[in-house]
Order: structure tokens, then sequence, then C-alpha cells
């Protein structure tokens, strides 16, 4: 596996790829909108819970949190979102009657479509957009940060209450990130400048439209990290290996755990997404040699497995093993491939709308102006030198060529 | 104050670097020791192709020339090779063309310049560019004034009926 290789033309299409899937500013404008409307609508006068929200706290968890929401990929243009609704049980409440009064507490929610009462959250289905809220009871003082519980009540079988700390893991997780260099972050960011990103969720939709484009949302500069933008590319790959199957897949906090623990590579985002790929492989096939399940855990609440409710089964994990397998062959195919066909392999790895944009967007980032080009010693032309730059010790040197124009002619003459 | 004119650049010097920029393009000698051939893989969009750097060093007016081996480079679907962009085209035998890698009236390349700094990235960052135009058909690559092809050449001259350029 060509681990520690370079691959910068395909790590700018991997890049335009993980763009063409990111929300528009407009659309992280709606949705955190959307979030502060939460606790509004939850205290209004009618509201059957009105008078349990005086101390109750939102905030993102999940994608959010962490800076890795996409755009579904398999369904539609959907993405989802997650937040958590802090709010102490009310005495003799279950965890069925919590669910119950918030699921009653949101109706009426601006723009909301459909309002699905799931086993531990409230989903509100808007168009192209999910929020699934969990409620959360929080630990009584002393109280480690934003730890609580938060309630399971499925159709069939007991209620329970699990202990949680989403907002310490998405802590962890960004103290685990390493940046990467200041050039490739300008790198990313000039490109995503020059996308003509899609609002998802059009104007006129919503309520407060005129409030939404006046308020400027804080851009997290975690999403352009590697290890991020492998763990998106990861979390599209999955969603649409497993559109079709009936089976349970890998839950998103444990794919992000991992992400965040491959180290940075210096070899570039392919690499970076080939290693965390390696790295989950190994995981599955040492759980199935052994026999002993992966328990990955909070690190910022040691009780809370991150794998309670995925694998539950052999075969679930030797899915996963192909896949991984799959995406890692596909990726040494691509490495080795004209551009026609690395189109095809990103067609079926990540969709064909995404693949045919990213492409589109490599091809018209390039400058037919002669001017300075750079290559890699011994290997080739890079169209952009700063994606193979994103650790701080470069794994290639990099020099430039004079400008030149090309030119058509006649042998002998 | 005079500058002191810069002197050709020795088969040494040219191997010396070779050797340091592109160890994987291994030289050899051609036609009785005429010729320095660096054969050997070099990247296009991604995929390697395998070329030889063709070099008369003993001709100071030789410009070197990189022939691609395999996979050979092709037309597009319903056009000729003629029509292939940047050619330096050789009407016998089109299949052994050279690239053009850059314009001789601009003075882009004399024989005072490395090899391995200017001719080898040239010919990677053409290989790039012939792979987006099999793509689409539009050639992104900086261009010289004029035609971008020998077929397109051949056309303009067929509709200027002096034969100049049009």
């Amino acid at each position: 596996m060509p681990l520690d290789d370079t691959a910068p033309q395909l790590d700018a299409l991997l890049l335009g790829t993980v763009l063409e899937m990111e929300l528009s500013p407009r659309d992280n404008q709606v949705a955190s909108k959307r979030y502060n409307l939460i606790p509004e609508h939850l205290q209004r006068p009618n509201s059957p819970i009105r008078r349990y929200m005086e101390t109750a706290l939102v905030y993102p968890q999940g994608s959010r949190a962490i800076g890795a929401t996409i755009v579904h990929g398999a369904d539609d243009d959907r993405f989802d979102l997650d937040a958590i609704l802090e709010l102490r049980t009310p005495v003799g409440w279950t965890p069925r009657r919590v669910l119950d009064e918030l699921h009653a507490a949101f109706e009426g929610f601006p723009d909301v479509k459909k309002i699905e009462r799931c086993t531990r959250c409230i989903q509100l289905q808007f168009a192209f957009m999910h929020l699934d809220v969990t409620p959360m009871d929080p630990d009584r003082d002393p109280r480690a940060e934003r730890v609580g519980e938060i309630y399971h009540s499925p159709d069939e079988g007991r209620d329970e209450r699990f202990r949680v700390n989403p907002y310490g893991f998405g802590q962890d997780f960004r103290a685990r990130i390493t940046m990467p260099s200041r050039s490739f972050q300008d790198h990313v960011r000039d490109v995503r400048s020059k996308l003509q990103m899609k609002d998802r969720l059009v104007p006129g939709t919503i309520m407060a439209d005129a409030d939404i484009d006046a308020l400027p949302e804080p851009i997290d500069p975690i999403r352009d990290a590697p290890q991020v933008i492998a763990l998106k590319l990861m979390k599209r790959y999955l969603n649409l290996r497993y559109a079709n199957r009936d089976e349970k897949r890998p839950v998103s906090v444990y794919l992000s755990k991992i992400a965040a623990e491959v180290p940075l590579s210096p070899f570039g985002i392919c690499a970076q997404l080939e290693s965390y790929a390696a790295e989950l492989d190994k995981r599955m096939a040492a759980a199935l040699e052994t026999g002993r399940r992966p328990e990955e855990r909070n690190p910022a609440l040691w009780e809370e497995n991150f794998n309670d409710r995925w694998p539950k089964h052999d075969r679930e994990m030797k899915l996963f093993r192909m896949d991984l397998r799959h995406l890692v062959s596909e990726l040494a195919r691509a490495r080795s491939s004209s551009l026609t066909d690395t189109r095809r392999i990103f067609d079926g790895l990540f969709g064909e709308r995404v693949s045919e944009k990213a492409v589109r967007a490599y091809i018209d980032g390039l400058s037919s102006t002669a001017g300075v080009a750079h290559y890699e010693h011994n290997k080739g032309f890079v169209a952009n030198p700063a994606l193979i730059a994103a650790a701080p010790k470069k794994a290639t040197q990099v020099s430039k060529a004079p400008a030149h124009h090309f030119h058509p002619g006649f042998r002998d003459k | 104050m005079k500058t002191k004119p810069r002197k050709p650049r020795s088969a040494q010097v040219q191997c010396n670097r070779m050797r340091h920029r592109w160890p994987d393009l291994r030289p050899r000698m051609l036609e009785g020791g005429r010729v320095i051939a660096w054969i050997g893989p070099l990247r296009g969009f991604q995929m390697k192709y395998e070329v030889a750097v063709i070099w008369e060093w003993q001709n100071p007016k030789a410009v070197p020339l990189v022939h691609v081996l395999d996979p050979p480079i092709e037309a597009r679907p319903g056009t000729d090779f003629i029509d292939l962009p940047h050619l330096n085209y050789d009407h016998q035998t089109p299949e052994d063309s050279a690239l053009c890698l850059f314009d001789p009236d601009a003075g882009e390349w004399d024989s005072t310049m490395l090899i391995a700094d200017r001719i080898v990235p040239w010919a990677s960052e053409w290989l790039h560019f012939y792979e987006i135009w099999h793509l689409d058909g539009v050639w992104r690559g900086s261009n010289a004034p004029g035609p971008i092809s020998v077929g397109e050449i051949l056309r303009q001259r067929q509709e200027a009926p002096d034969g100049t350029r049009a």
C-alpha cells in the first residue's frame, strides 16, 4: 500500500470532492439559526415543557461539533446535524415520557416538515436537513463538565439511561487534531472561495431570512485539517456503500475517534485517507482474530462505550473490512490511473455528482497563463504544491521550473 | 559591465543533474555514443508514463526531445493524431513525434540550460495537460501564440492561398 507516497493531483481531486460536500456559508447560517431556535421554541408560552426550560442548554454535538458535517450523498442533498438539549428530568418522568413530551413540544417548529420520535432523540426533518435533538439529564453538582445521562426508550424493551459526554469528546477530538501548514490552509480557503457552492436551504423556506443573511457565521478551521478531511471522505464513502444494505453501519463517533488518532500524514490527503482506512482495517482484523469486539471509549468519560451499538456481529466487521479494502484498492488504482479513469473511480467511491464537480473545479482552477511550474523530484508536475506540504516535516522535495509556452512544430523543418 | 557569455552545459553536468533530480530516468548511450537517452517513468496527472529524453550531446544546436513510449499518446476519439496539441510532428511516422515543450522564438531553451530543470518538468506538465485535454478537448496549458496543433497549422495554411501562416 503506497501510504508513504505523495499523490498531488489525486489530493486536489479529493479536496475538491470534500468541498463539494460541504454546507454553503448560507446553509451554515441557517443551521445555526435552527440550533438557536430550539430553546426559543421550547420556551414558548404553550410549550408542554416550558417550565423545565429555565436552566436548559442547547449545543451541537456530532459532526457539527468537530467540523465534519457533509451532505449525505446517498439519500438526497440532505445533511444531518445533532444537538444536545440539557434538561433536568422532571420528577417522576420516565425516559419514555421525556421523549414523548419533547416530541410534542417541538410541534410547530418553524419550517419543519416532519417530527419523528426516535429511541434516543427527536428528529426534526426539514427540507434538505435533519436535526436530531437528544435530551440529556445533566449530572448533579459537582459535575464533570457537561456530563449527563441520555435516555433510551425503544418501542419494545425496557427504558434505559446512559451516561455520556459528547461535549468532552468534541474537545478531546479537537485537541488531537494537528492543524496543517499555513500554506495548506490558505490553499483550501482559496479553492473554497472559487467554488460556486450550492445553497441547499433555499431562501424563503425559513423564518427570518433577513436575520440569517445578516449573521456572519464563524468558520471552524478544524474542518480543513487532513484528519478531518479523511473522516469526511470515509463517511461519504460509507454512506454510499450502505445505502442499499439492510445492515447497521459503523457509528460516526467511532469513526471520528479513530480518524483523530491517525497522525497527520506528511504525504498528503490521499495517504491520510489510506492510513486511516488501514488503521480501521487493522482494528477490525484484531477484533475478528481475538473474538473481542472493539470497545472504543470516550476519552472524556471512560464508561461511555462508543461501540455499544456497533458492531454486534462478526458479519458487520467483515463487511466493513471488505469496504475498507475496496476503498484502499480503488485509491491505489487511482494513484496510477489517467484522469479519465480516475474520474470513474471517484464516481464509484464518492458519487457521480460530486466527482464531476470536483474534476470541473480542478480543471477550472488551472491557469493557462505561462508561469513557474512546480515539480516533485523524480516524479513530476504538481499543480498545487501547498497540498503536499500539509505537515511541517515535508516528505518530498518540490522545485520550480521556469515559465514556458507549449508550441507545435514540424520535425526536421 | 560586460557579462560573460554562458557556455553550453557539458554532458557530464547534464548527466549529474539528471541523476540528482530524476534518478529513475536511467541514461544509456545510443547510436554509437552520439545520443544520450534517459529512459524511465514520468508522472502525468497521476499515472506514470515511460518516456525517453533524447539528446545529441555533441551537437550544440541539438534540442533535447521527449518521446512517450508507454502507454503511447493517442488522439481523442473522432480526431487524428495530427490534432494532438503541441507535438514536434514527425510526418513519416507520426507516432514517433516528440513533445513540443517550449517556444523556440522566445528563448525559453538553449544549450546553456539544464535538461533536468526544464525539459523534464515541462514534459511532465505536458502529460498532465494532455490527460485533461483527453477529457474535454481543451488544452489548458500555456500556449505560444498561434495554432496549438500541426493539424491546425495545416488547415490554416490551406485557408490562406499564399501558404502563409494565418
